[in-house]
């Protein structure tokens, strides 16, 4: 498939005056093929949000080129910059703007009204305008000022005045970060929905890992300026690429020991006085030195003392600490080898605060690095 | 349940206040501040409206009840006139000065253009200098020795002036170039409060930067230009300094000037003077009113602003050097070539044009004269002390009537009005109001500091209540409560909690206010006795006797002190947010 958005060597520094570079970005490289929902994850000052600036052509870049669909919009070799208003790519900001002066309608029709490509007659604009309003479950509003919406349905306005004019990328700045709870979740399935009614390719950033993971074909994470992974969301979270990356996505229990030897496929990691880890790694690691293992909380199972287990992962004796009864699941702080060690269980088992229990876990679950 | 309503019932039932709730210490305080703000702002009005209606008899004996004054008033000759002037003159230099102050507070705040910093020079200078000094450089520059008609002189030889200065064009101009500077620093609050992202917005819908300009960051501003405007318009229809010194001499009369005259008129026939003064605080009120509701409605579309707020300015690309050369232009005009013109009347013994045959008689002497001769020292000290004591019982005053305001507690409403009273009166009106108080009070405050103090108090009384209520609304209720909850009563948290977190936007309302305080002229004019005088007072009475020179020294060395206390003001409201910016 042709690609969709390909930005490549992407830089952009922010000079702060005596302490000289202050964030930005630094050599972003992205492929995208069309109708893909990107997602650009990280915590704050990652340099995410001015990844999408620079995309959208609010920012303009130190080097690098940008092009979607062939057409190049940015390219330092070149000199070439095209403006934001004529990129034709939709934006939803995170608060909104929504223009307080405009109708609901007029906020939607904005963007068909200043079109200097064609004209839109005015029973275009109506259809065009009805339909992005219908899209976005606000048929009726039109008429309402814009003063009067509440938080949830500014945002439907934006997304609408967002997509009215078909636009080659829709790029969303943390959308959600606004919202409370219970409308974020309601939300973020509606994006969804429309990303996949629509087919428009979105670039959508966010710090929130449990959006993107929910939301996204592909995330890229970024750290201090850089992308340190570009990957499904499946991958992100099963094989992060580093250790920030497993940190950041999702929650980490962490062991770091001595490499002691191979067995088989599996690299023997010592953590712990008499504790032994196996973990199964294709990464190339020395058969020495200091090393330090993820297990992913879901991953460990948790033993009555003297329960016999199955199968032959990765044992480990263990104190219950704490235990936290989150409805679906229970939540164990669990003291093991003198690590701590989180642990998700769904099952209806019981342990109690201070009993002594066997962890268990695959060898495929313990990621080295 | 049933119990404790009844108990409460019977509580309130024996020390009940004239608002139905029990005595505790926020009724008292409640109490006291009505009764403090009452007796301040309803006698002047009460003064005026009562004397407007009675008949005087030789030798100032009241008589009864008339309405000859008013009478006269509509078959006067002068007020029709007057009043065509006086909107003629307000509303055309409230566009000059918006014109002036808003491009230059559009191109500093939201672009990218050069010299930013010499805008703000200019308005920092501009808010300790006194108005009148810049007027005096305005009547030079463009009156006749000035280098305008000179050089028309020197080109033509005739003897017409291409410019008259002492005319309503003349007027307009200089009040216009003397409120740009303020009207810089309110809409750049403005400017710089507005959330980016609407602009982006616009930009990502696929908007050109003029259709952005035009149909969203001009449609956002515009309803706090319009009630700026709105207020610019009521601070001219007020204004004395610029009628008296240019209009005066050309003939051309205000409303304000026409009030000034009726008191200068010897024996002065008061009763008129005060309905004339009755028809300006009436139509002011009612444009007080508009006001209100325009700046309500200036609020509200400021409320709906985003978080994500990151100022990004604009890029001029080529424009850049047009704007650049705009700001530079303002600068030379308000800033530099008035204060140079009073510069040059300084060093000379009498006004005379710029030409070489001038340089030779240049001398120190006026600023030797004011640096020794100690009725200067005198003016100096009456000034300070004047300043100090109002800006110091303003600020206190209004610390308390902000929280009550901004809390809405019991008697906010009624506190809130009778603070927004003052406004009502133009400088000069209140100027008559307290001299007539003066002349009716018990005690002998005739020509002493203290009318002149208490005058000020009153008028000054609502730009404070702006800076402690904008000051409280942005302290977080619940570090109130918390002090409540911790065992603190309400003087306790007031002074222990409020005060302390209240400091910044409490010492630039001081600030604020002391500085218009030494800067006014209409208001002690007409209350300042011999040894009372103010110096802008003094300054007014020197240029009008043909002391200039004295003036100008006078001026630029009193504006060097106060641009010093100016610049602490705006190194403060800089750290304040947009909210505090006072009018």
């Amino acid at each position: 498939m042709k690609p969709s958005l390909k930005i490549e060597g992407l830089t952009k520094i922010y000079a702060s005056a005596g302490t000289g570079p202050k964030g930005g970005v630094n050599d972003i490289d992205v492929d995208l093929p069309a109708g893909t929902f990107f997602t650009l994850l990280g915590p704050s000052g990652c340099g995410k949000t001015t990844t999408l600036r620079c995309l959208a052509g609010l920012e303009m870049p130190d080097a690098g080129r940008i092009s979607v669909d062939g057409r190049i919009l940015f390219d330092d070799a070149s000199h070439t910059f095209v403006p934001a208003n004529h990129r034709n790519f939709g934006m939803v900001f995170q608060s909104y703007a929504i223009w307080p002066h405009m109708s609901v309608f007029e906020n939607v029709a904005f963007p068909l009204r200043v079109a200097k490509d064609r004209k839109f007659s005015s029973t275009e604009v109506k259809e065009m305008v009805e339909r992005a309003l219908n899209t976005v479950s606000l048929s009726g509003y039109g008429s309402r000022p814009a003063t009067q919406l509440s938080g949830g349905q500014q945002q439907r306005v934006a997304l609408a005045r967002a997509i009215v004019r078909q636009p080659k990328l829709l790029l969303l700045d943390e959308p959600l970060s606004n919202l409370d709870a219970s409308l974020r979740d309601e939300m973020c399935t509606e994006l969804r929905r429309l990303q996949r009614e629509t087919g428009i390719t979105t670039i959508y950033v966010t710090h929130d890992q449990t959006e993107a993971l929910e939301m996204s074909d592909k995330i890229a994470v970024m750290e201090a300026g850089r992308v340190v992974q570009c990957a499904s969301p499946r991958e992100i979270y099963r094989a992060p690429a580093t250790m920030f990356v497993a940190d950041f996505v999702g929650s980490t229990n962490w062991f770091e020991g001595q490499v002691a030897g191979r067995e088989g496929r599996d690299l023997l990691v010592r953590v712990g006085d008499g504790v032994t880890i196996a973990c199964r790694t294709d990464r190339p690691i020395a058969d020495s030195g200091t090393v330090r293992i993820a297990v992913r909380p879901e991953a460990i199972t948790v033993h009555g003392d003297g329960a016999a287990i199955n199968g032959n992962g990765n044992r480990l004796a263990g104190k219950i600490q704490s235990v936290g009864f989150l409805g679906s699941m229970t939540r164990y702080v669990i003291e093991a080898a003198a690590w701590r060690c989180l642990v998700f269980e769904h099952r209806d088992q019981q342990f109690a605060e201070g009993m002594t229990v066997s962890l268990s876990f695959a060898a495929e679950d313990a990621l080295v690095f | 349940m049933t119990h404790i309503q009844t108990r409460n019932a019977s509580v309130s039932a024996w020390p009940r206040l004239w608002l139905g709730q029990p005595l505790g210490q926020g009724n008292v305080l409640a109490f006291v501040l009505v009764v403090v703000l009452a007796l301040l702002v309803l006698p002047p009005l009460l003064v005026l409206l009562r004397i407007s209606f009675t008949e005087f008899h030789a030798g100032f004996r009241e008589g009864g009840f008339t309405f000859q004054h008013y009478v006269g008033l509509i078959q006067s000759n002068t007020l029709f006139r007057s009043t065509v002037n006086s909107v003629l003159f307000a509303a055309l230099s409230t566009v000059i000065s918006l014109i002036f102050g808003g491009i230059l507070a559009w191109l500093v705040e939201r672009t990218d253009v050069r010299f930013k910093p010499l805008a703000f020079l200019t308005s920092v200078v501009s808010m300790g200098t006194p108005y009148i000094l810049y007027v005096t450089g305005w009547l030079f520059l463009l009156g006749k020795a000035g280098p305008l008609n000179r050089t028309w002189f020197e080109l033509t030889g005739s003897p017409a002036n291409l410019f008259e200065v002492n005319s309503l064009a003349g007027m307009v101009l200089v009040e216009g170039f003397l409120w740009s500077p303020l009207v810089f620093l309110l809409l750049s609050a403005t400017f710089r409060a507005a959330n980016a992202e609407m602009e982006e917005a616009a930009r990502m819908s696929g908007a050109s930067v003029a259709d952005t300009i035009l149909r969203v960051s001009f449609q956002l501003a515009r309803p706090a230009i319009v009630a700026l405007a709105l207020f610019v318009f009521i601070r001219n229809l007020e204004a004395f300094e610029v009628p008296a010194l240019v209009g005066i001499p050309g003939n051309v009369s205000v409303l304000t000037t026409e009030i000034y005259r009726g008191m200068k008129h010897m024996p002065p026939d008061i009763g008129f003077v005060s309905a004339y003064a009755m028809v300006m605080v009436a139509v002011i009120a009612i444009l007080l009113h508009y006001y209100g509701k325009l700046s309500d409605r200036a609020e509200r579309f400021a409320s709906i602003t985003g978080k994500g707020f990151r100022p990004r300015p604009f890029r001029l690309g080529r424009l850049r050097w047009l704007g650049g050369g705009i700001i530079l232009f303002n600068f030379f005009i308000v800033l530099v070539l008035p204060l140079g013109a009073i510069f040059w009347m300084s060093v000379l013994p009498f006004v005379q044009p710029i030409r070489p045959s001038a340089f030779r008689a240049i001398t120190w002497e006026n600023y030797q004269r004011v640096l020794t001769d100690s009725y200067y020292w005198g003016l100096a000290g009456n000034t300070l002390i004047v300043a100090g004591t109002v800006a110091t019982l303003v600020v206190a005053l209004t610390f308390l009537t902000g929280w009550v305001v901004a809390r809405r507690k019991r008697g906010a409403r009624i506190i809130d009005q009778l603070v927004t009273v003052p406004l009502v009166f133009p400088g000069l009106v209140l100027g008559i109001a307290m001299l007539q108080l003066a002349l009716r009070a018990p005690v002998p405050i005739y020509g002493t500091l203290w009318i002149i103090i208490l005058g000020f108090i009153i008028r000054y009384v609502p730009y404070g209540m702006r800076y402690s209520f904008s000051g409280v609304l942005q302290i977080h209720t619940e570090l109130e409560q918390a002090a409540a909850v911790s065992g603190a009563n309400t003087r306790e948290m007031l002074f222990k909690v409020v005060a302390p977190l209240l400091v910044p936007a409490l010492a630039s309302g001081w600030i604020f206010v002391f500085l218009i305080a030494t800067k006014e002229m209409s208001m002690p004019l007409l209350l300042a006795g011999a040894q009372s005088q103010t110096i802008p007072v003094a300054m007014f009475e020197l240029w009008t006797s043909g002391q200039s020179g004295e003036v100008a020294a006078l001026g630029l060395i009193w504006a060097a002190a106060m641009t010093v206390l100016s610049a602490s003001f705006y190194a403060l409201t800089r750290q304040a947010s947009a909210a505090t910016f006072g009018k």
